[in-house]
């Protein structure tokens, strides 16, 4: 017997590029099993084992140069549906060089007993560092029974606190979180892409987790935890990294305590309005990421019976996300590559990854767009082309193959040639990866003369998902080459209505 | 010591606990009317599957018009 090796050759090329193809659909599955486990939050939830309690609540909140805001903000929580003896906030100053501490100074003389100012006498080291100092004294006496950390500008619903504490009567519970909404006043497109973002990453996916057993993050502007639980972990914030808030939650779940999310208590917060501005917030987001993969690598798919950390469906739900970039291009390269050999595969794996893609897509949005329909309605357009116009294109090339290869060309008298057929072809099989680089171009884009104009419509073309994993890439980069993790606060305004 | 409230504090609700309450003093609610709010907030949560059917059902219209109009 004799072995064709060039036929043996081509069939191992195939397989290789075909599980390429394959691995570009595995974020696909996830999201979907993801969202199919919403449904099951109907019954696997925290509500049974809740109860009315109303503990004493030290509210934690870091200000630095925050005088736009944080007058309002003790003021908001001042009003609470809660029992003001059972509230105090303590503002903890980060040697601001405003008029903050001033606003606090005056708040707390409005609130004897109520409000505290607390200030550091350096400041600039970051957000957990400032949560630290103000630990150190709330820990430090017995009167708070549970501390929320939160930031300045967020603007909490009247009755969220109620509705946080009430998990915290398990006793296996060490910390909630809420459900944070993009609450910006002055909306602009990207604001908007950002509310839909929230509704899909925050009521949706956090569902999930809560029916996974395990959650990702406890929101930094919305954390209640128990006394207990911050002692455990020896009432500090971790400060080593760009994710105390991640690290805080891994930490809360790996002593053997729950995180809940709590999708009835809603805090509306400031997003960013640029897409510079929010390059720099994610930017940190996901440097921290990266920190926390490499952190806990010994965690990962290895199941636990004291935490859900280590399951498999929570490790592919964080890895879809942080390995997202790498699976588009290696599916692209993957689809380029039957293409170029001349398998007849790439056409089945093209049409068959992005059908499974545009069901996923639109079952996410049609459930997401369900569970708030508040900011659903004003997002409509912006959840339509979250992917963006071209990956939309893709998308229905691939569901509805006649009309974009046969039908609308005819319709403007154009006939395609087999060079422009092949040319397409590439265009579309390459076009998931190059929409991350059409990502990083709207931020290359808002800093010219035209940006103003231009940014809006390349952001549409594009889409926002591409811009995330934009910035996954640069993270990725950014921590390869060490750079540098100076802290860098997002923006504020005030612009936050309640 | 965490513990349930078992009562409300400082105003008592003006219906029974079988009724909805309205508290006098939503800074001090009262334990029946949380424990109501914390019910109905899980029964809310079932209109999820229905929801998600119809989810489902959208999606699967797409399909459908596909595999009739563009197989």
């Amino acid at each position: 017997m004799t072995i064709d090796w060039a036929t043996l050759g081509y069939n191992i090329l195939t397989v290789f590029l075909l599980l390429l193809v394959i691995s570009g659909a595995m974020p696909v599955i996830t999201t979907l099993v993801l969202f199919l486990a919403i449904p099951f939050h109907g019954s696997i939830n925290n509500y049974r084992k809740s109860a009315p309690y109303l503990p004493r609540v030290a509210v934690l909140v870091p200000a630095w140069n925050e005088e736009a805001v944080i007058g309002a903000t003790i003021d908001r929580f001042m009003s609470l549906e809660y029992p003001r003896a059972r509230l105090r906030v303590y503002v903890i100053d980060d040697a601001s060089t405003d008029a903050t501490a001033d606003v606090v100074e005056d708040r707390a003389a409005r609130y004897p007993g109520a409000v505290y100012h607390l200030r550091r006498s350096h400041g600039g080291e970051g957000k957990a560092h400032t949560l630290n100092h103000g630990l150190n004294i709330v820990l430090g006496e017995d009167w708070a029974e549970a501390v929320l950390i939160t930031d300045a500008d967020v603007i909490y619903a009247p009755d969220s606190l109620r509705k946080l504490t009430r998990h915290l009567v398990d006793p296996e519970v060490g910390a909630v979180t809420a459900y944070v909404r993009e609450g910006s006043i002055r909306k602009n497109y990207l604001t908007r892409f950002i509310a839909i973002e929230y509704v899909m990453a925050q009521a949706a996916a956090r569902r999930a987790q809560n029916v996974l057993g395990a959650q990702a993050c406890l929101a930094g502007g919305a954390q209640l935890h128990t006394r207990e639980n911050l002692v455990a972990m020896g009432s500090v914030i971790d400060t080593s990294g760009f994710a105390e808030d991640t690290v805080t939650t891994f930490e809360t779940q790996l002593r053997g305590k729950r995180v809940v999310f709590d999708p009835r208590a809603v805090v509306l917060a400031e997003e960013p309005g640029t897409v510079r501005a929010l390059w720099k917030q994610r930017l940190r987001w996901a440097r921290g990421n990266v920190e926390i993969t490499a952190r806990y690598r010994a965690m990962w798919f290895r199941p636990n019976k004291g935490h859900g950390l280590g399951t498999l469906g929570f490790g592919l739900a964080w890895f879809s996300i942080q390995l997202l970039p790498l699976v588009m291009i290696l599916s692209s390269l993957g689809l380029l590559g039957l293409l170029l050999v001349g398998s007849d595969l790439a056409n089945v794996a093209f049409r068959g990854l992005w059908v499974l893609a545009a069901c996923t897509y639109f079952f996410s949005i049609f459930l997401s767009l369900q569970l708030d329909w508040g900011i659903g309605r004003r997002t409509l357009v912006e959840a339509l082309f979250f992917p963006g116009i071209i990956s939309m294109i893709v998308m229905l090339t691939a569901f509805f193959p006649g009309p974009f290869e046969e039908i609308v060309p005819g319709a403007f008298g154009i006939v395609l040639t087999d060079t422009a057929v092949f040319w397409w072809t590439v265009f579309v099989y390459f076009w998931i990866s190059l929409s991350m680089l059409g990502g990083w171009l709207t931020k290359v884009v808002e800093g010219t003369i035209v940006g103003r104009v231009l940014t809006p419509i390349l952001v549409y073309v594009v889409g926002y998902g591409p811009i995330l994993c934009a910035i996954t890439v640069d993270s990725y980069i950014k921590e390869f080459r060490g750079a540098e993790t100076s802290w860098d606060k997002t923006e504020k305004t005030g612009r936050v209505s309640a | 010591m965490r513990m349930a409230m078992k009562h409300a504090e400082g105003h008592e609700p003006r219906h029974s606990a079988a009724a909805v309450v309205v508290p006098t003093d939503l800074r001090n609610p009262g334990a029946v009317f949380i424990q109501q709010e914390i019910d109905r907030d899980r029964r809310s949560e079932r209109w999820l599957w229905l929801k998600a059917v119809v989810a489902l059902v959208l999606v699967a219209a797409l399909v459908v018009v596909r595999q009739v109009f563009f197989a």
